[in-house]
């Protein structure tokens, strides 16, 4: 089975093409804005990198967030055309479960989301303990406390518990591996965006959509 | 769930072998098939548009002697999701865009018979507009282009309303085009694709936002122009004086801050329905006095530029409002000129007018780079809003 997985949530813009879970070709390139205009030529040079026709491809998968909202849009937007257009199904990929991918032990994934809070989520030996939220760092701290094992704290914002959680240790990866576009696409989880935080539009008398 | 979204999504036509795309040479994007390069070919275009608060897409077939059919066009609006904070809010739109852009292009293909295997370009909207929404199109129409070999054209969301006319009727070039929308007023002399040159535009805000804004403030429901309209049959437009912005001023620029500033502070006072129902008529007359009196200033200087036959089209949401355009009627008919505008669902934001540009720019040769840019401001005629700026020239440029 040949997969094309992209990545544009974080701070990377990544593509990846696979055949059952082995990568043929990735391109990745660090950036934090300018995801819409690099995606389909990285896509398409690495197609080409992997000897790969569109025409061949079973599978596309995209990360469907948490993370920058415009970013999940554009690959979500991306695979899904794509996907309709070859006639094949489209995958999301959650960024929190692509980071913490292929780590064993307690893992702690994390991604800075400004206004002092963190999205996040814990993992045990590759399967989520609890889901995926956006809180404050005070609220992933008190989660760890008390288990006294090592954590792996992985993700763009790895450094936010650093010294707060004594028992961990950081790895401050910029965005999920290539591999583990693949793996978790391969699952075949719908498309849904993850944005974990509601627009911030004011209704008239100062409400909050939801409230 | 939107009750468009129930039709069923499901078999997409069958498409052609996919081996390698047959017939038609293989194409890198950014070059074209040298068959589309000419006009003696029939062009099947799909478009997409999401620069504001509609998801659209349209499919359409530009034959040879340059006549175009549309073969679908659907249109997912928004306007419930926007409706309780009374205006566009641009985060949801985005949000809204990517839940159904898959769908609605679905629709569109299956309504119009047709594979992606034969279409010969994907156009979509790449600006101006709300910059979250025009992304997820644009990353939509990338997409398919890179997927099945196609050119991809990146079109001006105004350039599609410049040429929304064409879309059910014969109106050669060039012709006086005034474009009035929720976003935008001008004033154009369209000689072409991609040969636009502005004459006036608005120094504030754009008509339809005045017909919005002053509907709110007189209570009613979001989108409010249309709302507005209906409340105005059997007002009595002489009762409140409204000003008249530039009134015997040169050129051929709008203001409606003014009007709109005014006609809020009646409302704020008017109780009974027949207060209001009497102010929305005055407003509705007051700005389409302001439209034909401008245009027909822009009509001195077309006129005065071309012999022959003279057109005069109205494009945009404001296009729909029937005060504005049976004044606009009287005033192209009196001077001389032949009187366009497209039908009532081609004023507004649809994905035919994209796919009509893209086909006619396909035409012409001009395509876009896989690399285009989502542009939130991004004049047709970039020299002259470059050079002589006026109302909507902000700190990051003209936007249109």
């Amino acid at each position: 089975m040949i997969t094309l997985a992209v990545d544009t949530c974080l701070g990377a813009c990544t593509a990846v093409v696979g055949r059952d879970g082995a990568v043929l070709a990735s391109l990745s390139e660090t950036m934090m804005r300018g995801h819409q205009e690099r995606l389909a030529p990285m896509v398409e040079q690495v197609m080409q990198a992997a000897g790969v026709a569109f025409a061949d491809l079973d599978l596309i998968g995209a990360t469907v967030g948490p993370g920058s909202f415009t970013g999940l849009r554009v690959g979500l937007a991306f695979a899904r055309s794509m996907a309709l257009a070859l006639d094949i199904p489209c995958a999301g990929i959650g960024v929190l479960e692509a980071l913490a991918t292929g780590r064993e032990g307690l893992v702690l994934a994390i991604i800075d989301a400004r206004r002092d809070q963190a999205y996040w989520q814990a993992f045990e030996n590759g399967s989520a303990v609890c889901p995926p939220a956006a809180s404050k760092v005070a609220d992933v701290v008190d989660f760890f406390s008390g288990r006294g094992r090592e954590i792996i704290a992985v993700g763009p914002g790895a450094a936010m518990v650093e010294g707060c959680l004594p028992n961990a240790r950081i790895a401050p990866v910029e965005a999920p591996a290539p591999e583990a576009l693949l793996a978790l696409a391969a699952r075949r989880d719908p498309g849904t965006p993850l944005y974990l935080r509601t627009p911030d539009a004011k209704l008239p008398g100062g409400k909050v959509l939801g409230e | 769930m939107r009750d468009w979204v129930t039709a069923s999504f499901e078999p997409l036509l069958p498409m052609r072998s996919l081996g390698v795309f047959e017939n038609d040479c293989v194409v890198t994007v950014g070059q074209i098939p040298r068959s589309a390069m000419t006009r003696h070919t029939t062009l099947t275009v799909l478009g997409i548009e999401t620069s504001c608060d509609e998801t659209a897409a349209a499919v359409l077939r530009l034959d040879e002697d340059g006549r175009a059919h549309v073969l679908s066009s659907i249109v997912a609006s928004q306007i419930a999701d926007h409706a309780p904070f009374g205006g566009v809010v641009p985060e949801i739109a985005a949000r809204a865009h990517v839940e159904v852009i898959e769908g609605v292009i679905a629709q569109a293909m299956a309504g119009a018979g047709t594979s992606f295997g034969a279409l010969s370009g994907v156009a979509a909207t790449a600006g101006p507009g709300l910059v979250g929404g025009v992304m997820v199109g644009l990353s939509a129409g990338k997409a398919i282009s890179l997927a099945r070999g196609i050119p991809l054209i990146a079109v001006n969301h105004l350039e599609g309303h410049a040429l929304s006319a064409r879309l059910d009727a014969d109106v050669p070039y060039p012709f006086l085009l005034l474009l009035v929308s929720g976003g935008h007023c001008q004033l154009l002399s369209v000689a072409g694709i991609g040969a636009c040159t502005r004459l006036g535009s608005t120094i504030d805000d754009a008509a339809g936002e005045a017909f919005d804004k002053i509907a709110k403030t007189l209570g009613l429901p979001y989108p409010g122009g249309p709302e507005l309209e209906k409340l105005a049959v059997g007002g009595d437009s002489s009762r409140y004086p409204l000003p008249r912005a530039l009134l015997g001023r040169e050129g051929c620029d709008f203001s409606f801050s003014g009007l709109k500033t005014a006609a809020a502070r009646i409302a704020e006072s008017l109780i009974t329905v027949a207060e209001k129902r009497d102010l929305a008529a005055c407003v509705q007359t007051a700005i389409a006095r302001q439209l034909s009196e401008r245009t027909v200033h822009a009509m001195g200087v077309y006129a005065a530029q071309h012999k022959g036959d003279r057109r005069f089209v109205v494009a945009g949401g404001v296009a729909a409002n029937a005060a504005v355009r049976a004044a606009l009627q009287h005033e192209a008919l009196a001077r001389g000129f032949s009187f366009h505008a497209p039908s009532l669902k081609y004023c507004t934001d649809n994905a035919a007018m994209i796919a009509l540009a893209g086909a006619e720019r396909l035409a012409e040769g001009l395509t876009d780079s896989l690399d285009a840019p989502a542009r939130p401001r991004w004049p047709l005629d970039e020299a002259a809003a470059i050079a002589n700026p006026v109302g909507t020239y902000g700190r990051k440029g003209a936007k249109a």
